[in-house]
């Protein structure tokens, strides 16, 4: 008898159950999205050859740069551990006030997420970068070499380096 | 069954959703604005060094008697530096020889008591002022004009013997110039 309750009481179940199905039902699921961290760049550091002697190549090499140069540098800050892809406008010439041109070129970049060059890795560019994990930041160090001939006239060059970010991954 | 199947489908069904709403919100997300922030490259081109220079000239000695040309001297030896204005450089010395040589022969003439000095001021004579005393068997700084010049005079005792060989005797003063500021 006990046995034969139980099976009636697992058919009502089963029986009510199918009854729900068979009237209107709703159900509800959420449309969320979350906002995330807008990425922020900042330029840090120019990019100082110091003097050039004219006749010579001058590299500012990122961690090991001459005595009075220092490589450029951008901040980054954004969502926490998300890809990120950076794009450069590298000049190809800096400008003096006169006009004239002064070779750049060999440009390499180094990143790392600490605010330290001595802990940065060197990377190629057009590689995605991951942004920190634990709070979002990257910091980019940039290096070149100019090139002056002996021909080169004497006084201050410049030019502008872009540097544009985008999320890639979150 | 067929209630069953239409559990399973329904379920199916919204998670199929749920993993769509997904994919739409990581993409939303990744087409985020891109930002960007210049910085600037700069150099500044100081201008290459020049040394010319004008031969130290004895004249005519006589064997037996010494013959000293002051730095002072018209006849002296002088090099004309060009650089960056009021730029510090080294001036090192790569030959001074200590004897001239007969090309013809290769007999040779002492030659000593090197002296030399430095000034930015005048190219025609040291007399215009040397304020450098110059370190032949060493770097001697000196600094370049606020025009980016620099003039070396440069004097020394020829010692011919009393047996000397009648001739033309020659060797060659090389001086080296560096930047040791930029």
């Amino acid at each position: 008898m006990r046995i034969a309750s139980a099976l009636c009481a697992g058919l009502l179940v089963l029986w009510t159950g199918a009854r729900s199905l068979e009237g209107q039902t709703t159900n509800t699921v959420n449309a969320s999205a979350v906002l995330g961290v807008q990425l922020r760049v900042r330029g840090l550091s120019d990019l100082d050859f110091g003097t050039v002697v004219a006749g010579t190549n001058k590299t500012v090499n990122i961690q090991a740069p001459p005595a009075d140069a220092t490589p450029g540098q951008f901040s980054i800050d954004g969502e926490k551990n998300a890809t990120v892809l950076l794009a450069f406008n590298f000049p190809a010439v800096l400008l003096s006030a006169s006009g004239k041109t002064l070779a750049i070129g060999s440009w390499t970049g180094c990143q790392s997420t600490s605010n330290s060059v001595a802990s940065c890795t060197p990377f190629v560019f057009g590689t995605p970068l991951n942004l920190r994990p634990n709070n979002g930041k990257l910091w980019v160090w940039l290096g070149a070499t100019v090139s002056a001939p002996i021909t080169q006239a004497a006084g201050s060059y410049s030019g502008t380096v872009q540097m544009t970010v985008l999320y890639t991954g979150l | 069954m067929f209630r069953r199947s239409s559990v399973i489908r329904y379920a199916v069904a919204t998670a199929a959703a749920l993993t769509l709403s997904t994919m739409v919100a990581a993409r939303a997300s990744a087409q985020g604005p891109a930002v960007s922030q210049p910085i600037q490259a700069r150099a500044d081109v100081a201008a290459a060094l020049t040394v010319s220079g004008t031969d130290l000239s004895f004249g005519t000695v006589f064997q037996g008697i010494n013959k000293t040309v002051a730095p002072s001297d018209l006849t002296a030896g002088r090099f004309a530096v060009t650089g960056a204005a009021s730029s510090g450089v080294n001036v090192t010395w790569t030959s001074v020889p200590t004897v001239l040589t007969n090309s013809v022969s290769g007999t040779t003439m002492p030659i000593g008591s090197w002296t030399g000095c430095a000034n930015g001021v005048s190219d025609g004579s040291a007399a215009g002022g040397c304020t450098t005393s110059i370190n032949f068997a060493g770097t001697t700084a000196a600094t370049l004009s606020a025009s980016g010049e620099l003039y070396i005079f440069v004097g020394a005792t020829v010692q011919p013997a009393a047996t000397q060989a009648a001739g033309t005797y020659a060797a060659p003063v090389t001086v080296q110039i560096a930047y040791n500021g930029l």
